[in-house]
């Protein structure tokens, strides 16, 4: 026999189990609530949905938290030191690679010699080369 | 060391592979009617022997689809070595307690 109300109260009590639960059991559970509930009394079901859901909750809050992937559960437990000389080459990598893309801050002059006086341009950069002429004498 | 409730499980499924109802069923059978466990306690029980893997759970053709749970070989060790413990408390008891009533045959 339904019994829409009684029903829809455990599917209530149901929806208080974590989602995880619920996706895996729920289904199953509401199947056999009808067959429960002529075994066992509805008070006994009702009740013991609801001892569930309080001891999955506590459950689910205070399981640890799952294991992360080997790269990342690495770094914390390596040894200080380790962790130290991986920052130091992680520091010196990106300086490196900023050095190659930035701008080039070394001057360069171009001499042109063409007999007295010596004309020379210096640049600051080499991708846009900002001339600044300067009679040598 | 498990409650009684989640020995009974294990007990219902190291018999034979059942549905959550049946499980229900077979403890209720298995205990004299002395334990009945809620389908909260049942699916409470089954998850965590699913974690710990000593119970697995495998899709049914004849039972209309539903899901049967059979116990692992990981879950068999673990009842026998529960029921090894409850063995050498029970023995421990009888030492214990000279003026014991004997075992009731049912």
């Amino acid at each position: 026999m339904k019994r829409p109300i009684t029903r829809a109260l455990y599917r209530l009590f149901l929806g208080w189990h974590p989602e995880p639960f619920r996706i895996e059991f729920g289904e199953e559970m509401l199947e056999i609530f009808e067959e429960s509930v002529a075994d066992q009394g509805l008070f006994f079901v009702l009740a013991d949905v609801v001892r569930s859901a309080a001891r999955q909750q506590v459950r689910y809050h205070t399981a640890p938290a799952p294991k992360r992937d080997a790269l990342y559960a690495e770094v914390p437990q390596a040894p200080e030191l380790a962790r130290i000389f991986a920052s130091a080459v992680f520091v010196l990598i990106l300086a490196a690679t900023a050095g190659m893309g930035g701008a080039t801050t070394k001057p360069q002059e171009f001499h042109i010699t063409n007999g007295q006086p010596r004309l020379t341009f210096s640049a600051v950069s080499v991708s846009s080369p900002k001339l600044t002429p300067r009679v040598v004498r | 060391m498990f409650s009684p409730a989640a020995l009974q499980i294990l007990l219902a499924l190291a018999h034979e592979e059942l549905h959550g109802y049946g499980i229900m069923q077979a403890v209720f059978a298995q205990s004299d009617g002395q334990i009945k466990i809620g389908s909260g306690t049942l699916y409470d029980n089954l998850k965590r022997f699913m974690d710990q893997g000593l119970v697995c759970d495998l899709q049914s053709t004849a039972e209309e689809g539903k899901r049967l749970y059979r116990l692992t070989s990981a879950g068999n060790a673990a009842l026998s070595d529960e029921i090894a413990r409850l063995e050498r408390v029970v023995k421990d008891a009888r030492q214990r307690v000279p003026g014991l009533r004997p075992t009731r045959t049912i």
